[in-house]
C-alpha cells in the first residue's frame, strides 16, 4: 500500500472540497437567483469539465498554467516556483475539474428552495445575509452536504487532469489513481489490486452516505 | 414659500401609491391607491391574472415599478424619478403569503418570533399572540404538524408580531377548505381590527371581498376599473366590466323613455321599469339588478307592473350554498337569489308563474354608448 499516495490524495481531496465550498456556494447562489441573460454561459463553463475528457482539460490547463502563459509567469515570479508538476498545480486542476460536482448539487438545492420563504423573511425585516444564514442554509443543507461528499469522492479518484498537469512525482503529485496506473505499468498487479480495492470500498461508502443524506431532506 | 400644514398632515397619515409596473412580455399594471392610517380593509379585487398580486408586491418592495411614487405615513418608499426604492426590510410591513410561507424547519414559536430582535419583549408578546390566535400548546410543533387553519393563524401572528405599519394579505383564505373559509371570513376582520393598522387584501373571491372590506378596488387587465366603498362598487358599478367582475346577476340593455321627479321609466325587453334616474341626459342604458334585491311572490299581482311588480315565468332553479339562483323571464332575463327556506315555502318549480318585486333604488342604470 502506497501510504504516501494515500496521504497526498486525502490532502488534495480535502483542499479541493474546502475551496469548492468557498467558491462554489456563492457561485451556485448567484446562478440560482440571477436574472442576467448571459447566465447560461457561466453555467456552460461550470458544466464543461463534466463532459470534457479529463486529458483535454488537463492539457489546456497545462498550457494555461505553464511558464509561457501569463498566469504561469505571474505565479512563478511571485512564488518562485512553477505551477505544473507541483501540488498547487494539481490542486488548481482538481478545483476546476470538480467545479460541476460541487456547483450542480448546490444549484439544485438553491433552485428547489421555495422563493417565498426568502421573501417572507425579508418582509419580516430580516436582512439578506441573515436570511441566507437562517432560512436558505438550513433548508438547503442536505443538498450542499451531498455536493461536498460528491466533490470529495470525485477528487479522490481524479486521474486525467492530475496526470497531465502533475505527472507522477512521489509525495508531490502521485495520487492513488496514478499509483495504480504506475503499478500496472510495472506489472505489479498485487499492489495495484490493494489500492484499487481501497478505492472501491471508499466509493461504496460515499454513495451510501450520499443516499442517506438525500433521503433525510428537510427535517419534519 | 408657503405650504398648507393640513396637506402635509394628511400626507403623513396615509399611504399614497401611484405607479406603473411593466413586464417584458407586454403586460402593464397601473395602480393608484390612497389608504388612510388606522384600521381599515382595502381589497384589491379582480379575476386571476389581473395584476392585483403585483400591486401588493410593489407595495411590499418585492417588485420594483418602472414609474411612479409610493409614500407611506410620512416616508418615501419608492420614487422612480429620485431613484428611491426602500427594500422590504425597510418598509415596516407585514406580508401574508397565499400559502403562508411558514419556515418548515422552525417551530410555531420560532416562526412567530422570527422577525423580532428584542427577545425579552418577544417572550411576553409571543404569549399574547398565541392566545389571540388560539395557538397555545402548539408552540413546539412544526408547520407540517398543524392544520391549515392553524398554519394561517401562525402566519398572521408572525407578520403581526413585528407590529407593522401596514398589513398586506395575499389571498388570505384561499388555501383553506370551504367550511373553514366561511368561519374565518368574519373572524379575520375581528382579529385584524385589534391591531389598528391599515390592511390591504388581495382576493378573487367576491364573498370574501364583500365580507372583509371597507373599500374595494376593482382591477381588470392590469388597471383599476373602479374604487370605492363596498356599497358603491357592488351596488353602483361604473361600467359593464365592473358589473361583471363584482357579479351583478342581471345586466340588461334598456332605454330611458322619460324622467319624472328623478325617476326614470326604462324600457327593458318587453316591459318597463321604474328606476332612479342617472345624472346627465342619458337615453341608452345598462340596467343592473342584484339577485338579492329581487323579491318573489307566487302568482301574479294584477296589473300593477308600473311599480316594478313584474309578472314572469321561472326558467331555472340552481341551488348555490344557502341560496337558490332563480332564472326568470319577466319580459327580459332576470335573476333572483332567494334563500332555500323561502324557495321551499313558495314551492317554486320551473315553469311556475311568479311576480318579481323590485324597489326603484335597487335598479342601477349605467350609460351605454
Amino acid at each position: 500500500m502506497d501510504w504516501q499516495a494515500l496521504r497526498l490524495t486525502l490532502q488534495l481531496a480535502s483542499c479541493t472540497t474546502a475551496l469548492l465550498f468557498a467558491i462554489g456556494l456563492p457561485l451556485a447562489y448567484w446562478l440560482a437567483t440571477s436574472h442576467w441573460r448571459g447566465k447560461f454561459l457561466v453555467e456552460a463553463v461550470v458544466t464543461l469539465p463534466l463532459v470534457l475528457p479529463p486529458t483535454v482539460l488537463g492539457f489546456y490547463l497545462l498550457l494555461a498554467l505553464g511558464p509561457h502563459s501569463l498566469v504561469g509567469r505571474v505565479y512563478s515570479e511571485t512564488a518562485g516556483s512553477s505551477l505544473p508538476f507541483s501540488f498547487w498545480g494539481i490542486l488548481t486542476g482538481s478545483v476546476i475539474g470538480n467545479l460541476p460536482f460541487a456547483v450542480r448539487p448546490f444549484l439544485a438545492a438553491f433552485a428547489g428552495m421555495d422563493r417565498r420563504l426568502i421573501e417572507a423573511s425579508w418582509c419580516l425585516g430580516v436582512s439578506r445575509a441573515e436570511t441566507f444564514r437562517r432560512v436558505t442554509l438550513p433548508l438547503c443543507w442536505p443538498g450542499i452536504l451531498a455536493g461536498l461528499v460528491l466533490t470529495f469522492a470525485h477528487s479522490v479518484g481524479e486521474f486525467g487532469v492530475v496526470l497531465m498537469l502533475g505527472g507522477n512525482i512521489p509525495g508531490v503529485t502521485r495520487t492513488l489513481s496514478i499509483s495504480i496506473y504506475d503499478n500496472v505499468q510495472a506489472l505489479n498487479y498485487a499492489a495495484a489490486n490493494q489500492t484499487a480495492l481501497v478505492l472501491v470500498v471508499f466509493s461504496f461508502i460515499v454513495l451510501c452516505v450520499t443516499h442517506a443524506l438525500s433521503r433525510r431532506g428537510v427535517p419534519t | 414659500m408657503t405650504s398648507d400644514p393640513n396637506a402635509a398632515d394628511t400626507a403623513d397619515h396615509q399611504l399614497l401609491a401611484r405607479f406603473e409596473k411593466r413586464y417584458p412580455r407586454g403586460a402593464t399594471i397601473t395602480a393608484e391607491l390612497q389608504i388612510p392610517a388606522g384600521f381599515s380593509v382595502t381589497t384589491l379585487f379582480g379575476p386571476s391574472g389581473c395584476g392585483k398580486t403585483t400591486v401588493l408586491r410593489c407595495l411590499a418592495g418585492l417588485e420594483r415599478p418602472e414609474h411612479g411614487v409610493i409614500s407611506a405615513y410620512g416616508s418615501d418608499w419608492f420614487d422612480a424619478r429620485r431613484g428611491i426604492n426602500l427594500s422590504p426590510q425597510q418598509r415596516d410591513i407585514g406580508f401574508l403569503f397565499q400559502d403562508y410561507a411558514l419556515f418548515p424547519h422552525l417551530t410555531v414559536a420560532e416562526n412567530i418570533r422570527f422577525g423580532i430582535r428584542d427577545h425579552q419583549r418577544a417572550a411576553a408578546f409571543l404569549n399574547e399572540l398565541l392566545g389571540l390566535f388560539e395557538l397555545s400548546g402548539l408552540e413546539h410543533r412544526r408547520p407540517r404538524q398543524i392544520s391549515g387553519g392553524q398554519q394561517q393563524r401562525v402566519a398572521l401572528a408572525r407578520v403581526l408580531a413585528r407590529r407593522p405599519k401596514l398589513l398586506l394579505l395575499d389571498e388570505p383564505l384561499s388555501a383553506l377548505d370551504a367550511t373553514l373559509r366561511e368561519q374565518m371570513r368574519s373572524r379575520l376582520r375581528r382579529q385584524l381590527a385589534q391591531f389598528q393598522i391599515p390592511v390591504v387584501v388581495v382576493t378573487h373571491d367576491r364573498t370574501e371581498a364583500i365580507a372583509l372590506s371597507d373599500r374595494i378596488v376593482v382591477m381588470e387587465s392590469g388597471r383599476i376599473r373602479q374604487s370605492g366603498t363596498v356599497q358603491q362598487v357592488v351596488n353602483r358599478p361604473d361600467n359593464l366590466e365592473v358589473a361583471r367582475i363584482v357579479g351583478v346577476e342581471t345586466v340588461a340593455t334598456g332605454e330611458i323613455l322619460g324622467v319624472d321627479n328623478g325617476l326614470a321609466t326604462v324600457h327593458v325587453g318587453t316591459t318597463q321599469l321604474l328606476a332612479v334616474a342617472p345624472e346627465g341626459t342619458v337615453r341608452l342604458v345598462h340596467v343592473c339588478i342584484r339577485g338579492e334585491d329581487v323579491a318573489l311572490q307566487k302568482g301574479s299581482s294584477g296589473e300593477s307592473s308600473v311599480r316594478n311588480h313584474l309578472p314572469g315565468t321561472i326558467l331555472s332553479l340552481v341551488p348555490e350554498g344557502p341560496l337558490v339562483r332563480v332564472g326568470l323571464d319577466c319580459g327580459f332575463d332576470l335573476t333572483a337569489l332567494v334563500t332555500r327556506p323561502a324557495c321551499e315555502e313558495l314551492h317554486l318549480q320551473v315553469g311556475d308563474r311568479v311576480t318579481a318585486n323590485l324597489k326603484a333604488p335597487a335598479i342601477h342604470l349605467m350609460a351605454r354608448e
